[in-house]
């Protein structure tokens, strides 16, 4: 993947932001900054939230948050591929200011990428057997 | 626990050590300092003269804060000390220590201080399962401090060791020369400071520094909490202990996660589970609403902004869903447990609406309640769609996270609490009976905070039709007539799991069970097979599994009996609710105030006072909340629009109950009742279901 291509990905990823109400922030006003940092440069895109509309500038000015991240690791946030939480505990992802607004950000990524979603079929009343996800070690059944 | 230890915690940030404060860790063992589920500090003993001390006694001084007096050499029968050593340590973000040493010699003295120290920087889930570390640690030592580290790949977290003394650090620990004159006293402060880096922190202070002055923040945080809680007046000197315990244990558990900014809710329990849990943070606000209202709203928005919005197999996140368990550790950061968070529970979502409304009730905010519209939709709409795993109509469970995730995914965690009355293991998915309790009393709740808050008639209109209906297909559908109970759960057939559980006190509670078939189910769980004289067990007595020390399958749990009490008050069980109160407020004075997570299920004529579980959690907030809804229920407290009705029935060992200043939608009122007998017939005496609900 070319480092145009994750660009213009993150540029199209904030003007959907921007396009959109997001309901499930209705009662949230803050700033956050994304800081998008390689080789020394940083592209920045500061949201403001507004009761659920959002803005989103270029400027790299101060907010309540701002989230300090690498190209790869933005675009694998953006597709889904990494989650928000993790990578800040792992320090992948750096928060400087409110760490609470990584929740807030956290509700306008997608989801895991969509796998085939298989139910499981039910597995009966039986007793459960080997291969099940019942234990059935004989010395826990008690009896 | 291990017995000895002391405890000290403020919210996830635990001190386990020994008598004399010291830690010494191995790999298995929850001694040590613990901070966002990783031990920072795993090793801290203190010698003077390279010679350990000896405990004369330890001061539990706050929740927050220890006192070990001390003096040099073993122990044995004759100590000529001249000189003793106070420690006096307060958990912040780390801890801060305050040594003392005085000399009580006409003789000045010169002696050497040592204080080794070390961290592994174990996962809690590593304690647990003893297992390795993959990353790297370092050591730093420079002339004012000693900086432990651990690395693995961009993930760090450090401790940082600093004196006010003269101190030389080496990558061990921290040795002072100390001169003391006759009859004088030498003293140094040591901090000791956590830091998860990324993570929105640098090396800090700790929040509050020293013992005296400074600690005044966290002391008067304390009083200020058990001021603005309902004073007790009784006449049963050890319900007021528990009182008081129950109080403080619960400002000990609160909690301020990151993202809650500031605000607290409680925390699950020590030392396994000082974490955000969606379940029991909702029955602990549940429980502690007539007291402590606050834990309620910042549950519901801090759950609430955490809701699942995606479907997510390794989390077994699902739109609508609320989670189960956050954790902060190493496994949860590379994603070796899911907890980050885990939406493994098939109840919290139902009862994050039951709390919703609870809360609303008492205290009118209903600007929370419209503030938390959209998640609690979103709830609701999770309990058709996605909790429905069999299209059948009731919520149930089936784990998509066949490697890491829970199997049974109601309170009852373990993996064989859900059994037949010959024990077998039902299949998947499971529809314990509970959950369709807690989503009949969730629709109904929901429907009338859309009449009320929401102003949306046609879905309040709904939701009530939908109650309804559940109601009528379940009291045939789970009913097992024979026995006159409803089986515990319907296995993936469909068919019933027919063993008898204390999960049916929980069906009286939500008010999903019909008029007629409530007595047979109120004798059940106060009869012989259930109650044991100290509480409701968890499984019947005769039942295949039963085991009067199963986790689940026979050991009595506060919680849960906390609500059947409730339930049984519901359905106008005055006498029987006043019975389980006056059982579990008996156990708790075994326990100096504090109820254990769970104890054993023997009869009470057996054992004289109540087993504590082996390896139970202490304090655990569930249980720290059961004694204050127990008041609740001894004292009839309900809300009826406006108003705060009381309706007592206590117990004759309890002389009288007054509950003074009880917050709410009325600002204060006191409640009053007065112990009497209850005449032989007043099991019987009952009233319409749901009277004190329409």
């Amino acid at each position: 993947m070319t480092g145009t291509t994750t660009e213009r990905r993150s540029e199209e990823f904030f003007e959907r932001l921007a396009a959109v109400p997001h309901p499930f922030l209705h009662d949230v006003s803050a700033t956050i900054r994304i800081d998008i940092e390689e080789n020394g440069r940083s592209r920045h895109f500061h949201l403001t939230v507004d009761h659920g509309t959002i803005t989103v500038t270029r400027r790299n000015a101060p907010a309540d948050a701002t989230m300090h991240t690498d190209p790869t690791l933005f675009d694998q946030i953006i597709t889904g591929e990494a989650n928000v939480l993790t990578a800040a505990l792992r320090g992948r992802l750096r928060i400087d200011g409110n760490p609470r607004l990584l929740v807030a950000f956290k509700r306008l990524l997608p989801g895991p990428p969509t796998r085939a979603t298989t139910v499981p079929a039910p597995t009966g009343s039986s007793e459960p057997t080997a291969g099940t996800t019942n234990r059935t070690d004989p010395k826990e059944d008690g009896r | 626990m291990t017995t000895g230890m002391v405890n000290i915690l403020d919210g996830n940030t635990f001190v386990v050590c020994d008598k004399r404060g010291d830690i010494e860790a191995t790999p298995q063992d929850t001694t040590g300092l613990f901070s966002f589920d990783t031990r920072f500090l795993s090793r801290w003993v203190l010698t003077v003269n390279g010679e350990r001390l000896n405990p004369l006694s330890v001061d539990d001084l706050q929740y927050f804060e220890s006192r070990f007096f001390l003096v040099p050499g073993i122990a044995s029968v004759y100590v000529n000390a001249t000189l003793s050593v106070i420690r006096r340590r307060a958990v912040g973000t780390g801890f801060h220590e305050e040594l003392t040493l005085l000399n009580h010699d006409d003789e000045p003295v010169d002696l050497v201080l040592r204080l080794e120290a070390d961290a592994d920087f174990a996962d809690l889930f590593e304690v647990k399962d003893n297992v390795g570390k993959k990353g790297k640690y370092y050591h730093r030592v420079a002339p004012d401090h000693l900086l432990i580290g651990y690395e693995r790949d961009t993930f760090r977290r450090e401790t940082l060791i600093t004196a006010t003394e003269a101190t030389r650090f080496d990558e061990h620990g921290l040795t002072m020369s100390v001169h003391i004159q006759p009859h004088s006293e030498w003293s140094t402060d040591v901090d000791v400071v956590t830091a998860l880096l990324g993570w929105g922190e640098r090396h800090t202070r700790p929040k509050y520094g020293h013992a005296g002055e400074k600690d005044r923040p966290m002391a008067e945080s304390l009083r200020r909490w058990i001021d603005d809680a309902p004073h007790l007046e009784t006449d049963r000197e050890g319900l007021r202990s528990t009182y008081r315990r129950c109080l403080t244990d619960l400002a000990a558990l609160r909690f301020s996660p990151p993202i809650a900014g500031g605000a607290s809710l409680p925390a699950a329990g020590l030392p396994w589970f000082m974490a955000m849990f969606g379940r029991d943070a909702i029955f602990t606000s549940l429980q502690a609403l007539p007291f402590t209202p606050e834990l309620a709203a910042t549950t519901l928005l801090a759950l609430g902004s955490w809701q699942g919005q995606h479907i997510d197999d390794f989390r077994e996140e699902e739109p609508g869903r609320i989670l189960h368990e956050m954790r902060y550790g190493e496994t949860a950061a590379f994603e070796e447990q899911p907890h980050s968070p885990y939406y493994g529970t098939a109840d919290a979502t139902a009862l994050y609406v039951v709390l919703l409304d609870e809360y609303e009730r008492w205290t009118g905010d209903t600007d929370l309640v419209r503030a938390c519209e959209p998640q609690a939709r979103a709830a609701l709409r999770w309990l058709d769609e996605y909790g429905d795993k069999q299209d059948n109509g009731y919520v149930s469970y089936q784990r998509s996270n066949e490697q890491t995730g829970l199997e049974n995914q109601c309170w009852k965690d373990s993996w064989d609490s859900i059994n037949y009355h010959d024990g077998r293991l039902p299949g998947f998915p499971r529809a314990t009976c509970e959950l369709q309790g807690y989503a009949y009393d969730a629709k109904f709740r929901g429907a009338r905070l859309a009449r009320y808050v929401w102003n949306d008639q046609s879905y309040a209109h709904a939701l009530n039709e939908q109650a309804a209906d559940l109601k009528r297909r379940f009291n045939r559908e789970f009913w097992i007539p024979d026995g006159e109970y409803f089986a515990v759960a319907l296995d993936g057939n469909g068919s019933k799991v027919d063993s008898m559980a204390s999960n049916i006190g929980h069906l009286l509670w939500s008010g999903i069970v019909e008029h007629d078939k409530a007595k047979a189910v109120v004798s059940h769980l106060m009869g012989p097979r259930l109650f044991s004289g100290w509480g409701i067990r968890t499984l019947a007595e005769g039942e295949a599994r039963y085991n009067p020390i199963g986790y689940h399958n026979g050991a009595v749990w506060p919680f849960d009996n906390s609500i059947i009490a409730w339930g049984l008050r519901r359905y106008g069980y005055k006498a029987e609710a006043a019975r389980v109160a006056s059982a579990m407020l008996d156990a708790a004075e075994y326990f100096d105030g504090r109820l254990p997570e769970a104890f054993a299920g023997y009869d009470r004529s057996f054992t004289q006072y109540p087993v504590e579980y082996p390896t139970a959690c202490s304090p655990q907030a569930w249980s720290t909340g059961a004694p204050l809804l127990l008041l609740r229920t001894m004292l009839g407290l309900n809300t009826s629009g406006q108003f705060l009705v009381t309706d007592p029935a206590v117990p004759p060992e309890i002389g009288y109950l007054a509950l003074l200043d009880i917050p709410g939608r009325w600002g204060r009122i006191d409640a009053f009742g007065r112990g009497r007998p209850f005449a032989d017939d007043s099991r019987l005496w009952t009233r319409p279901p749901q009277a004190e609900y329409r």
